[in-house]
């Protein structure tokens, strides 16, 4: 859940601060003079729902106060003002998968770097999960989300605004879907799309190759081990035990020139591995009783 | 900074939410409860809800007090604000005018009590208009007072004969809400219409209370040179509100109507 956090803050930042300034482009500055036309988080956050945020799985930002007397066609300016938040989330969608496309190649600064981008890239996933399921829940077309500003453009005889009673009713029947349960379905639809278009970073696909190797080692399926272990190299080149790994599936083959190769590749990049020289000497032992026993 | 304002925001909620369900059942309680809330989250906000409950359940004097020490105390323009609207209640506008004029010293009240009570005052004074043209340009009124400018340009234009004006006015109006004031115009200009099926529709629509129906009425009669009716409406307005009958008559001699 900690995870989630950053991207949230980020995505009702930007969320309530599109509201506040499409609302001053559009004609009412009433937001601009409280303050809200700010990317500064501290202006936007309302402290019950950043306690949320910590403890559910939601929060939520202090609403803009829109006047739609200002606006110069209330009912087209007051849906783009409304529109305009679940578009901001959206461009932080973009934005996110946009920046990892460059948080993905964790190795690009080598072993020590991969770590730093690897986290960053977590951190980016769960931000586009955040800012995409709130995209998606401010458009659902019931009051006083913001997919409700819709009805007054395209039904005449619907007012942009409701009676207090009204605004009751329709929180009551928010809380209730939330509290059932019944947007589930939607919003794990929502996050099942985000994680097809969120580039897995090389680390996650290094990693699945390498264990992939040392399944097929386990099973004694020492070709599938070998083309493993070159997958996760070419994933990260510079890796040790991933040229260990190769060099043991290719002993096992009884290929000991690029066993012998590989291992030592594997002592250049890790020195201080004691594993290494040992399994040099193995298959050094096994090379050389290959090539002395006469062939029949 | 803000951890700490957090924090003190986050600790008052639960005092000030208590506090406002003991107002709702009128119980002293609230009272101290949401002076509390305020000195632990000192957003001037809580500190003007629990000015309007001390109003509420303890009078003018004690909130009128409390309302001018928290002001001398902390220096926020919301307190002058309200000081000066309460100092407006009790008809004392020149108080109230030195409260606006401390406010504006203090710096802008974000939700526009300060707008509010200079609109009020002029009112008062019989400068609304004025204080409307100067506020018509600008942008970042709190929708209530943007609300009432707009209704009461509504009755000028109705009032000025510019029936056109005033039609387009109410249907902007009940494009964005219900308004019973651009129903009531409506229905008077559906008596000019002598269309009586459309006005009784309307004025089924003015959902006030019954002296401000007749106050509606006064106006609408007065406009469009029903001067029998209007008179009658009059009549039974100061039978009604004698408060706002006067208002009415101030309403009719400061807006020069077309027809009285």
């Amino acid at each position: 859940m900690l995870l989630f956090i950053p991207g949230l803050l980020a995505g009702i930042t930007v969320h309530e601060f599109a509201h506040a300034w499409s609302a001053s482009l559009l004609g009412d500055r009433l937001a601009r003079r409280m303050g809200r036309v700010s990317l500064n988080p501290l202006r936007h956050l309302s402290p019950l729902g950043t306690l949320c945020m910590i403890v559910l799985p939601f929060g939520w930002g202090r609403p803009v106060q829109v006047n739609l007397y200002q606006f110069n066609k209330p009912r087209r300016d007051y849906f783009l003002t409304s529109l305009a938040g679940p578009a901001a989330n959206l461009l932080m969608v973009g934005v996110g998968l946009g920046l990892m496309q460059f948080t993905r190649h964790s190795f690009a600064f080598g072993y020590a770097g991969a770590h730093a981008l690897a986290i960053l890239h977590v951190l980016l996933t769960f931000g586009v999960i955040a800012n995409a399921v709130l995209a998606f829940f401010n458009l659902i077309p019931l009051p006083p989300l913001d997919g409700s500003k819709i009805w007054p453009v395209v039904l005449k005889k619907v007012r942009p605004t409701f009676s207090p009673g009204m605004y009751r009713l329709y929180w009551i029947v928010l809380i209730i879907l939330m509290a059932t349960h019944a947007l589930n379905p939607a919003i794990r639809g929502v996050i099942n799309a985000v994680g097809t278009v969120t580039p897995a970073p090389d680390s996650a696909i290094f990693m699945r190759h390498y264990r992939a190797a040392e399944d097929a080692m386990k099973a004694k399926r020492y070709p599938q081990a070998e083309s493993d272990a070159t997958a996760a190299l070419g994933m990260f080149e510079a890796s040790g035990r991933a040229h260990a790994q190769r060099a043991r599936a290719r002993q096992a083959q009884k290929n000991f020139a690029g066993a012998e190769e590989d291992i030592r590749r594997a002592m250049a990049i890790t020195p201080g591995n004691p594993e290494y020289p040992a399994i040099l000497d193995s298959i050094l032992l096994e090379s050389n009783m290959q090539s002395t026993t006469p062939a029949h | 900074m803000f951890i700490v304002r957090w924090i003190r925001t986050l600790a008052s909620l639960p005092i000030l939410w208590l506090g406002e369900l003991f107002a709702r059942f009128s119980a002293a309680l609230s009272v101290p409860l949401l002076k509390t809330a305020w000195a632990v989250g000192r957003d001037p906000e809580v500190g003007r809800e629990a000015l309007s409950i001390v109003r509420r359940l303890q009078g003018m004097p004690a909130s009128t007090a409390l309302a001018e020490s928290w002001l001398a105390r902390y220096r926020r323009p919301q307190f002058a604000a309200t000081a000066g609207l309460l100092a407006l209640e009790r008809n004392d506008v020149d108080r109230a005018a030195l409260m606006l004029q401390a406010g504006q010293t203090l710096g802008d009240d974000p939700l526009g009590g300060l707008d509010w009570l200079e609109y009020l005052i002029a009112d008062r004074r019989g400068e609304a208009k004025a204080v409307r043209q100067a506020m018509a340009s600008r942008h970042d009124l709190p929708p209530q007072l943007s609300h009432l400018l707009l209704v009461d340009a509504m009755y000028d234009a109705l009032l000025q004969g510019q029936f056109d004006q005033a039609q387009l006015r109410a249907i902007r109006l009940l494009d964005i809400a219900e308004d019973p004031h651009a129903e009531a115009v409506l229905w008077a200009l559906a008596q000019r219409d002598r269309d009586a099926r459309r006005a009784a529709e309307h004025f089924d629509r003015v959902s006030l209370s019954p002296p401000e129906r007749t106050f509606c009425q006064v106006l609408g009669y007065t406009a469009i040179g029903a001067q029998a009716e209007a008179a009658e409406a009059m009549a039974t307005l100061r039978e009604q509100d004698e408060r706002l009958a006067k208002r009415a008559e101030l309403w009719l001699i400061g807006r020069e109507p077309r027809v009285i």
